[in-house]
């Protein structure tokens, strides 16, 4: 499977065009639960087929899920707060069910998740949307409510990772990569990376990654190897580096055109003048 | 009135009005909880299809029915967690048949048993197919059938809405007659015989 980045890039000399590909490699496996280690994982499913140069992606959910951050409806107790904020929540969004938004306030704080909703119910009457995930904290963007993870997760909560710097450094030194990250990807084209290794550049794997490889719940794909990154990075910045000369040289160009045309100006002035010159002299010695 | 007493009174009517906007919050916040809608799943169990046969061998008979669940809430997203079927015959009452049962989505037919969470709004209607197996290892089944008085099937299903998860249950009976019918239309038995 072959990714296709393409996109313009504003600089400082104008805009350039980057045009590259790369290969993708979604790796299969099974179920992965809490009992398995992710970093153990990935080095039995993708064994050598990893080189110092890739980079490997792993679901944000299934690096939760293998630590145990899942929630069963029935240990959960709902209280009165979670019970009404839920309510303003809309209905395909992972908190608008009690049991997820306790869950949350269990995790980030009842009082931090309350004063975040009201800050954003203030922020959204003067048109600033997006507050409450931004002030109650990094599990209200993450959070899996029922049925959004593949089975058996299904039927519980599922949160976001934590500890990903240690996860994606594991992960990385057990499958000797060169880097590894945590991504959340869906089909909507979007595609957040949640933690990158040193020397991994989020933007970059978010573009590589944005159609899905790790494809739907069904498809068992919670790993996907970015082969070649580092050489990828090399031809972005060759390109970049070409694309930067061939801008100089249009500009370069441009302003040769530029001043040529001035001074085609230039000579056209002087010749109407000097025109005009002749003229007056010959009607004046006409005239005299 | 001098000015400190106006300033008092002025203190004092801003605190009220402050207390009765939050208290107006609260109340908003509470009718909003009462009012809710919740989540309510119905299945149509009653109009259930006809049984039908599914497949048939020596000691064993698998018998199918579709029926349709909903979400009757209004305004109001249902997520099923969970939904299986159970025969309610125990062997007190016939010994020599056992009978299991599997519940599957119409649309996401699988053979593992197990139900994937799903979720569904209120309006279109979930088709399901419940089928039940009937084994009966130490006779023909087709004695057995002669034998087997009408079986109580049960549905459950556990969901969860905007309110409390919540587990209900339905019941339906497939008689003895319908068991035959169904063997018949399938052209396996014709008055108490193998064809």
């Amino acid at each position: 499977m072959r990714a296709y980045v393409k996109r313009q890039e504003q600089t400082a000399k104008g805009t350039i065009n980057i045009n590259l590909e790369c290969e993708i490699v979604p790796v299969k496996t099974r179920i992965l639960t809490h009992r398995d280690n992710i970093a153990d994982a990935i080095k039995e499913y993708c064994g050598d087929s990893i080189t110092d140069k890739d980079v490997v992606a792993v679901a944000e959910s299934v690096v939760a899920i293998t630590q145990g951050r899942f929630y069963d409806i029935a240990d959960i107790k709902p209280t009165l707060p979670a019970k009404v904020l839920c309510l303003f929540f809309p209905l395909k969004g992972s908190l608008s069910t009690r049991y997820a938004m306790q869950k949350l306030m269990d995790e980030e704080g009842t009082f931090r998740v309350c004063s975040a909703f009201i800050i954003g119910t203030i922020g959204k009457l003067f048109g600033q949307r997006g507050l409450f995930y931004k002030l109650a904290g990094n599990q209200s963007r993450l959070i899996d409510d029922f049925s959004g993870t593949m089975p058996p997760y299904d039927k519980y909560i599922v949160f976001g990772p934590n500890k990903t710097k240690e996860v994606v450094n594991s992960i990385r030194d057990k499958v000797g990569a060169f880097g590894a990250v945590i991504a959340d990807v869906n089909d909507l084209k979007k595609a957040d990376i949640l933690e990158a290794s040193k020397g991994v550049v989020k933007a970059e794997i978010s573009q590589i990654l944005i159609d899905n490889p790790f494809g739907n719940a069904s498809e068992k794909t919670p790993i996907t190897i970015i082969k070649n990154y580092a050489l990828y990075m090399q031809d972005l910045a060759n390109q970049r580096a070409a694309e930067t000369v061939r801008l100089e040289n249009e500009n370069r160009r441009e302003k040769a055109r530029l001043a040529d045309e001035a001074a085609e100006a230039e000579k056209a002035k002087r010749i109407e003048a000097y025109r005009q010159a002749e003229e007056k002299k010959l009607s004046d010695s006409a005239e005299k | 009135m001098s000015n400190n007493a106006l300033c008092a009174i002025s203190n004092t009517a801003w605190a009220v009005l402050i207390g009765l906007i939050i208290i107006l919050i609260f109340v908003g916040l509470w009718v909003k909880h009462r009012l809710a809608e919740k989540a309510r799943i119905a299945a149509f169990i009653n109009e259930r299809t006809a049984l039908k046969m599914e497949q048939i061998d020596n000691n064993k008979v698998a018998f199918y029915t579709e029926f349709d669940i909903a979400n009757s809430g209004k305004r109001n997203e249902a997520m099923v967690l969970d939904a299986f079927g159970r025969s309610e015959m125990p062997k007190e009452q016939y010994d020599k048949a056992r009978l299991s049962v599997r519940l599957e989505r119409a649309t996401d037919r699988r053979d593992d048993g197990y139900m994937e969470a799903f979720a569904f709004f209120d309006g279109p209607r979930e088709k399901m197919i419940y089928t039940f197996t009937v084994e009966s290892p130490s006779q023909s089944i087709l004695q057995t059938i002669e034998e087997i008085k009408d079986i109580k099937l049960a549905l459950y299903i556990h969901s969860v809405g905007r309110d409390d998860g919540f587990i209900r249950r339905w019941y339906f009976i497939a008689t003895q007659e319908e068991m035959k019918k169904a063997l018949n239309d399938a052209g396996v038995y014709t008055n108490a015989r193998v064809c």
